[in-house]
């Protein structure tokens, strides 16, 4: 029996005023799934992540949600289900990682709710031990370093127990170490059976974590595969994508790398 | 956690017994002064004569006016200021006070026997106007220097309309000069009653507006993430500045600062939120204008000056200030 996706789309189309960004593009993920997004710059890869999250209205096709389609889902049950974080969320708030995580739950508490109730504390402290910001809890979302601030935000994505969570470009402001130890992360995550979509610009650290990398070029799918199986296919398909080169290289775990071929002469 | 909440909770009593004390101030002093239990004498017994006609009928309905405008002023100085994300932002700098003034000259001239009730519509529908054309001109409040360049221009015009018909007319000339430089000279019983439609309104705006304006200081796409609507929050926190900015209008004219003051003087006292920051506003807002009204009544007695002078007197330095301390 196949399972229904957590989002699934259908001849999508993304534009603004009398340009497509985004051209009839056909998606399904699941539950559990760890996605990248890839591609050149302008390939349409936010558009489209901010098209799947409901932040920006669809110009033409179907888009669904556990297969309820999307019109039919209020603002707030969507905020509920998707949790996107955008490319540099502030960190100029005056709030602490406590209560800007509490601010995540907004979508579950009624308008005139002042204080926290139980539920609000317990799911609150979850979300902030789920990302291991625990010490940081008291700290000004202000004084932390980005690597840390990064991790803020995901508990404030995940505190309202949402089904998938869009990340874009989340690496792009942290040095390598933030950069594995936020994958992993995402990974673990997913074994918890969150569905987790992410732009990024590094394809060498897509294919290293990811199950399934996506390829989008001038707003098109030009690739979407499977990387568990072996990722040669991924990378004869990206070096097209990124017009460049790219080599796999053996790694410490066995496992192959993935980097642009950056001298080589043809390119 | 207890801390902080315990320290808000006593910053609060502190600005409502400030308001309290300025409110028995108000009716302490002015042409003639009442110690505490005459004051409080004149409020109970009908029978007290003088004392009663000039504390129940004069000072009384007069005190609760200007504690009004305070309030309305400060609380739609603190939603614009947090809509816009410009510190400084004010219904007088975004030229709302003058829509909502122009609005009630227009009545004025063109129906010179209207009664107080349908001045204070002809204002209150000036107000939420001149927050719409303001939300048109500015195109959603993206930016906080287009929002306050527009505000100064419509606020310019409206300024010099009002200027036109009242020179051009002999019945606004009689209004003209309480109206332009703010005060409450005169106000009675019929403004105080204006509590009525305020105290209801104020609440459901800021119970309304408090929690999803936090929400949109995240920045609109992750508001979005939350359920919110930006765009149509912002709109409301806007009109409902204009209809409260059109309530103080009414009452007392164009007083200035007050709205742009009491937002920042609040943020210091009662900490972060929009909640916290809305109600401290009407507290201290409230508090700046009894003073004022009282210092004004009291500094060339028995003659007054109008209590707009004065807060424009003190809020200009704090203009400055602000301005200047932004920019270092």
């Amino acid at each position: 029996m196949k399972t229904i996706p957590v989002i699934a789309c259908n001849n999508l189309i993304l534009g603004y005023k009398d340009k497509v960004v985004i051209d009839s593009v056909d998606l399904e993920v699941s539950s559990g799934e760890f996605v990248a997004l890839l591609g050149p710059n302008a390939s349409g890869k936010s558009t489209l992540l901010r098209g799947l999250s409901g932040i920006r209205a669809i110009d033409a096709g179907e888009l669904s949600f556990s297969g309820q389609e999307s019109s039919l889902i209020t603002p707030r049950e969507l905020a509920k289900r998707v949790a996107f974080l955008p490319q540099s969320p502030p960190t100029d708030l005056d709030l602490t990682v406590r209560e800007l995580v509490s601010r995540g739950r907004s979508p579950y508490l009624s308008r005139f709710t002042v204080t926290d109730s139980e539920t609000t504390k317990y799911e609150v402290d979850r979300a902030i031990k789920s990302v291991g910001v625990e010490s940081l809890a008291e700290r000004p979302l202000g004084s932390l370093s980005g690597g840390e601030a990064q991790r803020a935000w995901i508990a404030f994505a995940l505190v309202k127990k949402p089904q998938i969570l869009m990340l874009d470009e989340p690496t792009s402001h942290l040095d390598i170490m933030y950069q594995r130890d936020l994958m992993r992360l995402l990974r673990e995550l997913c074994g918890d059976g969150l569905a987790v979509i992410v732009v990024l610009h590094d394809i060498s650290l897509a294919l290293a974590h990811c199950d399934r990398v996506i390829g989008l070029d001038q707003g098109k799918i030009m690739f979407d595969g499977d990387v568990r199986n072996g990722i040669e296919p991924s990378l004869r398909a990206l070096s097209e994508i990124f017009k460049m080169n790219l080599v796999s290289l053996p790694s410490s775990a066995g496992t192959t790398l993935v980097a642009p071929d950056w001298n080589n002469p043809e390119d | 956690m207890q801390i902080v909440k315990s320290t808000v909770v006593r910053s609060f009593l502190l600005l409502v017994l400030m308001a309290l004390l300025a409110f028995l101030f108000s009716l302490q002093f002015g042409t003639s002064y009442f110690g505490p239990i005459e004051v409080i004498n004149g409020l109970i017994f009908s029978d007290s004569g003088i004392d009663r006609t000039i504390i129940w009928e004069i000072r009384f309905p007069r005190s609760l006016s200007a504690a009004l405008v305070g309030a309305g002023l400060g609380l739609a100085g603190a939603m614009l200021q947090v809509t816009t994300r410009n510190p400084l932002a004010d219904p007088a700098i975004l030229g709302i006070s003058a829509l909502a003034g122009l609005a009630l000259a227009l009545v004025v001239v063109i129906f010179p026997l209207a009664n107080s009730y349908v001045r204070g519509m002809a204002c209150i529908a000036g107000g939420v106007a001149g927050g719409g054309l303001i939300l048109i001109l500015s195109r959603g409040f993206v930016s906080p220097l287009r929002i306050t360049i527009v505000g100064v221009a419509v606020g310019a015009f409206a300024s010099a309309c009002i200027i036109g018909l009242i020179t051009g007319s002999r019945v606004v000339l009689d209004l003209a000069l309480g109206f332009l430089a703010g005060g409450l000279y005169g106000s009675g019983w019929e403004d105080a009653f204006w509590w009525i439609v305020f105290l209801p309104l104020m609440c459901i705006g800021i119970i309304s507006l408090a929690n999803r304006l936090d929400n949109l200081a995240l920045g609109d796409e992750i508001a979005i993430n939350l359920g919110e609507n930006p765009d149509r929050t912002r709109a409301a926190a806007v009109l409902f500045s204009g209809l409260m900015t059109g309530i103080a209008v009414s009452i007392s004219g164009l007083v200035s600062f007050v709205g742009l003051a009491s937002p920042h003087i609040a943020r210091a006292i009662v900490g972060r939120g929009s909640l916290n920051l809305f109600t401290g506003s009407i507290l201290v807002g409230s508090i700046i204008m009894l003073v004022a009204d009282t210092v004004a009544r009291v500094v060339i007695s028995p003659s007054e000056l109008p209590a707009g002078i004065l807060t424009a007197f003190v809020g200009a330095p704090i203009l400055i200030y602000l301005v200047r301390s932004k920019l270092s």
